[in-house]
């Protein structure tokens, strides 16, 4: 046991494993949020690149669903995340400002894990939201379970995570998935390829002096 | 101790960091919320129902077409007996939709009703106007002829091409995707307080663009009155 222990370990201080969990989370992130902020969208319009087919191939839109990258700015993502009745109806400048924070907190928390910097701290967010989030797709699915009486795999819905609609299991197996890499970035006690795992930095405790 | 200490403090700069960044963004963004507004109507009160007793524009269409989309036609259960001088504006609408007309008081006007005022010669003269509540993307890429645009979500952006031809109007039809979609319910409410239209004139097509498409009717893309139409997936007669 202690044997197997050391091995990981050192597997972990070797820092590979946790740069591999950085870049996959990290990029996952930045993915999704970025495509919740709108601005991808607005550079490829202003760029004339939106025009071009293998974009249009590539972007989900109401007349097209077979891509895998949706686009959408926040009064997308505004509609999407209203379907999760997060707050009461009453707090509806709660939804506004989660709609707009939430994405770019999501691609900021992916551009630290990649650089390396405030590596825990990034993950512990990631992994707030992930659970918060989880716990409310799985609601929606046995909500939507209920009324619809399908098989619960079967459920398809667009959870306004980036990718359009999926399947109800494949999204909860991957944020399982994603949670798994956040708390192994928590943990992990490796600093090689960070820039800078730690960004408050406490005081070293010093010992009082021995009165002469 | 520290650690968990640090990890929170961390956590807490980083949202703070990531909500500022998204203000910011959020502000410089021409498609960017408005966080001081009530975009779904939370406040809105609850208005009188639509009198149901409306005639009909022309029962003689509804029982001589049957170019209907599959999901709006009718089924037996949805037909009242002959008899039966108030028919439900309502039928065969989701419950959804229904809840939502209701709750602000706004009468549909179904899908022949729409296809009869579409051929009549007085909506190309502007006596019916016809808008398109949905995105830029969706109206672009296909719109029913002649219909306006009015994004719901920035009107301001759209309103100064739209509002000033609404009195003109004897009927002013507002549609979205169709299904579920409430943006043409908005739209309306939006028309109705806001820019103080009559609530008389104003009617929603629940069946919106969805069901007018799967009725192969004309289908105009890009900006309005470009003349690009298409029918069945091929350019129509007079069309470029």
């Amino acid at each position: 046991m202690d044997t197997r222990l050391n091995f990981l370990q050192q597997a972990d201080r070797a820092g590979w494993p946790l740069l591999l969990a950085r870049v996959v989370l990290g990029g996952m992130f930045i993915w999704m949020g970025a495509a919740k902020t709108g601005y991808p969208e607005l550079i490829l319009q202003k760029t004339g690149v939106w025009d071009q087919p293998a974009v249009q191939k590539a972007i989900i839109t109401h007349s097209h669903d077979d891509g895998f990258i949706e686009l959408g700015g926040p009064v997308h993502f505004l509609k999407l995340i209203r379907e999760y009745e997060m707050f009461p109806a009453r707090l509806w400048f709660m939804l506004n400002f989660t709609a707009v924070a939430m994405p770019w907190v999501e691609v900021l928390c992916g551009l630290l894990l990649i650089v390396g910097v405030g590596v825990r701290g990034a993950a512990g967010l990631l992994l707030a939201l992930l659970v918060m989030f989880t716990t409310m797709i799985a609601i929606r699915g046995v909500n939507i379970y209920h009324a619809k009486d399908i098989a619960f795999c079967a459920i398809q819905f667009n959870c306004g995570c980036g990718g359009g609609e999926v399947f109800i299991c494949n999204k909860l197996v991957e944020n399982t998935t994603l949670m798994l890499l956040a708390v192994y970035c928590l943990v992990s006690r490796a600093d090689r390829f960070c820039a800078r795992k730690n960004i408050i930095r406490f005081r070293p405790v010093t010992q009082p002096q021995p009165v002469a | 101790m520290r650690e968990p200490k640090r990890v929170i403090l961390e956590l807490l700069l980083i949202a703070a960091v990531g909500t500022a960044a998204g203000l910011t963004a959020n502000a410089v963004n021409p498609k960017g919320l408005q966080l001081g507004k009530d975009y779904f109507l939370s406040g809105s009160k609850t208005a009188a129902r639509p009198n149901s007793s409306r005639p009909a524009i022309s029962d003689s269409v509804k029982k001589s077409d049957n170019s209907l989309p599959a999901q709006t036609q009718s089924t037996p259960a949805d037909h009242p007996p002959a008899a039966d001088p108030a028919p439900d504006p309502y039928a065969g609408l989701s419950e959804e939709i229904r809840a939502k007309l209701e709750h602000f008081g706004l009468s549909p006007l179904r899908h022949e009703e729409v296809k009869q005022l579409f051929e009549d010669p007085l909506y190309a003269n502007g006596l019916y106007m016809i808008i398109d509540a949905r995105e830029d993307a969706d109206y672009v890429a296909g719109h029913l002829p002649g219909a306006y645009h009015l994004y719901y979500y920035h009107e301001e952006q759209y309103a100064a091409n739209v509002v000033p031809f609404v009195p003109g109007a004897e009927k002013v039809i507002v549609y979205c995707n169709g299904g579920d979609c409430e943006d043409s319910v908005l739209t309306a409410v939006l028309l109705r307080d806001k820019y103080v239209v009559d609530p008389a004139k104003i009617f929603v097509y629940p069946e919106g663009f969805e069901g007018w498409q799967k009725a192969g009717l004309p289908v105009e893309r890009g900006e309005r009155n470009s003349g690009d139409i298409i029918q069945d997936g091929r350019p129509a007669q007079g069309g470029k």
